[in-house]
């Protein structure tokens, strides 16, 4: 639906200045380093990850793009079910991008500075198609929690939000417990299911995938939940 | 042919009902006033047309297609809201071109020349916008937006005497021209019910009145006189609205006049006059 | 043309009578141009609507017609049919309104009759 297109025009264009500070800063960085690389000033074995700024920008990104797009597709007649589909079609978007140009300048950095990705670490790998689709997928999920986080903190009352920005407290402590409890067995497992399902072990990306594919459907079903009914509120 | 039908619409926000089996048919091309006391209802119907929040029974249909997550019907209808849902560091010009995006058939250069009539400069952000230049602002975005369904809350809130009239002017000149249907909420009463053609009161959740404003008033007279006499007047009919002053009385009578009316006012030295929207309005919402 | 939006009368009977009396004045002559519903409307800000209840009342009793895309126009023989209308209610209205009047200011018939007669300058 043609819609969905004008809404996902207005996402986009909204991020547009954010991304370009985003870029700026980071050419920035990559500027001094080049330059302290090459002026000998510090040596550099490795310089990488720039891939997880990019995963925090889009964080970032995600978490600001519910509220106020919500009330202004409101106030222009937009349903919150075209709204849904618009939005996801951006994040789509934008993940493409950020990975295209993080995939792009991981070899246009790799000219003069001993530069490697997060997934070359991970899985030993330079296919470019794995890496690319790799990184959409983490991308796109990066997004998608930023997004629902920014949901859930607004459908909640006050009392659930208290609740909600306590839960990681909560849950590092339920965590100590059972690692003493189990004497570190139950962490050793759930470290072992974690890096299984990134398919560390068998230097499977496309596990990796899958794995952000099922996060990313969780947290875009657990949105279109907490969007269809959601409020005005001031 | 953008007619409104409202069936049995009820809301309910926990355990308040704020509407209470609504059904209203609305004609498409003419121009409604929605008036009601502060919580009577209007901003929830007016809500439930758009879709912005849903009933808990009854359902909105224009043209036969419900209005419920149907972005189509949705396109034809510019609800112009009370509150402010506008992006604050957006500008106005921006706003503008973002709408049309929205809204395919808005005209920009109608827009520019009614920003041009009431000082409104463009380039300025909404959150630098006064709360009258803020409602000026969006209803512009409304009448410029072409959609066949406009919904005015609150159009006049913080508008001066001048931009009240202007405003208006432009509705009923944009009327003339597009022939749109408009429902207009308010609760300066007096100035808009000459705009109007048909109003629906709300009291307490409920419709109350659904007529013709032309003919309510002529269906209906006050009478003034000594308060003695107006209470004998008033025996055999049925009064509202009534206010004394002293030894004076005066009513609403909620007839149409006729010849032995007028024979007994006179034998009972009273006068009778014509009731304004507005008091009567009071009368039918006190209470 | 001036419309009162708080007098007693109905607005479009209000609309009515002022195109009335601007062709008694002669501000209209015949098969000219009256103002458009839509003009009126915009101009005294009356629903349209109201509006064309009141022109259309005038089409009614011949003395105005329409002119298809173009408007409305003064009738033929307008001025002398509001005149006449105009007299019929002075008689019935205006007129009987003064004797009931005077009647309860004990003004009898004689006294009028010299009232009138004195009046000449006006």
């Amino acid at each position: 639906m043609h819609t969905a297109r004008k809404v996902c025009r207005y996402m986009v264009s909204e991020t547009k200045v954010a991304m370009g500070f985003y870029y700026l800063f980071l050419f920035g960085v990559v500027a001094l380093f080049s330059i302290l690389h090459y002026t000998k000033i510090a040596t550099l074995d490795n310089v990488g990850g720039f891939g997880i700024s990019s995963a925090i920008f889009l964080f970032v990104t995600g978490l600001t793009s519910f509220r106020s797009p919500f009330f202004f597709l409101q106030a222009n007649g937009i349903s919150r079910f075209m709204q849904f589909k618009g939005t996801l079609l951006a994040f789509g978007g934008l993940a493409l991008f950020v990975a295209i140009v993080d995939l792009g300048s991981k070899y246009l950095l790799r000219l003069f500075l001993p530069y490697q990705t997060v997934y070359m670490l991970i899985y030993q790998s330079d296919s470019f198609l794995g890496e690319l689709a790799w990184k959409v997928g983490w991308f796109f999920l990066t997004i998608v929690l930023g997004w629902f986080l920014s949901l859930l903190i607004y459908r909640c009352n006050k009392t659930t939000r208290i609740l909600l920005g306590l839960s990681p407290v909560f849950l590092l402590t339920l965590m100590l417990v059972v690692h003493n409890a189990t004497g570190g067995k139950a962490t050793a497992a759930f470290v072992d299911f974690f890096l299984w399902s990134m398919g560390v072990p068998t230097q499977n990306g496309f596990l990796g995938l899958a794995s952000f594919a099922v996060l990313s459907g969780l947290g875009i079903g657990g949105s279109f939940l907490l969007l269809r009914k959601a409020p005005i509120k001031s | 042919m953008n007619r409104i039908e409202i069936k049995n619409l009820t809301k309910y926000y926990g355990k308040t009902l704020a509407l209470d089996d609504v059904s209203l048919a609305l004609e498409a091309g003419k121009i409604y006033g929605v008036l009601g006391r502060n919580g009577a209802g209007k901003t929830t119907l007016l809500n439930l047309l758009t879709d912005k929040i849903s009933p808990s029974s009854g359902a909105v249909h224009v043209d036969g297609k419900p209005v419920a997550g149907n972005d189509e019907v949705l396109g034809k209808i510019y609800y112009m809201m009370e509150k402010n849902l506008f992006p604050p560091a957006m500008r106005v010009q921006e706003c503008f071109r973002w709408t049309q995006v929205f809204y395919p058939g808005f005209e920009m250069p109608y827009a520019l020349e009614l920003a041009r009539k009431f000082g409104l400069n463009t380039r300025k952000k909404v959150k630098e916008l006064s709360t009258g230049y803020l409602s000026i602002f969006k209803a512009i975005c409304a009448l410029s937006s072409n959609a066949s369904i406009l919904l005015f809350d609150e159009p006049v809130l913080g508008l001066d005497a001048n931009h009240r009239h202007l405003l208006y002017r432009e509705l009923l000149e944009r009327f003339s021209q597009t022939g749109s249907t408009m429902l207009i909420s308010t609760h300066l009463i007096e100035e808009v019910s000459s705009v109007l053609e048909e109003t629906i009161v709300l009291k307490a959740g409920k419709v109350i009145l659904f007529q013709n404003v032309e003919e309510l008033l002529a269906s209906a007279y006050m009478v003034y006189g000594e308060a003695t006499n107006v209470d004998r007047f008033l025996d055999s009919r049925k009064g509202m609205g009534e206010e004394s002053m002293g030894k004076f009385k005066s009513a609403i009578v909620l007839q149409r006049l006729a010849e032995k009316d007028i024979q007994e006012l006179s034998e009972l030295d009273l006068e009778s006059g014509k009731v304004e929207l507005q008091k009567l309005f009071i009368a039918l919402t006190n209470g | 043309m001036h419309i009162d939006v708080k007098s007693e009368q109905p607005l479009f009977l209000q609309v009515a009578r002022a195109i009335e009396d601007d062709i008694l004045k002669r501000s209209f002559e015949e098969e000219e141009q009256v103002m458009s519903t839509t003009e009126i409307s915009v101009r005294f800000q009356i629903n349209p609507a109201t509006a064309a209840k009141g022109v259309n009342l005038l089409v009614q009793e011949g003395i105005l017609y329409k002119k298809r895309g173009v408007g409305m126009f003064v009738s033929p023989g307008a001025r002398e049919k509001v005149l006449e209308k105009r007299r019929e209610e002075f008689s019935q209205g205006f007129f009987r309104k003064m004797l009931q009047e005077a009647k309860k200011l004990g003004i009898s018939k004689q006294e009028l009759v010299k009232m009138i007669e004195g009046s000449d300058g006006q």
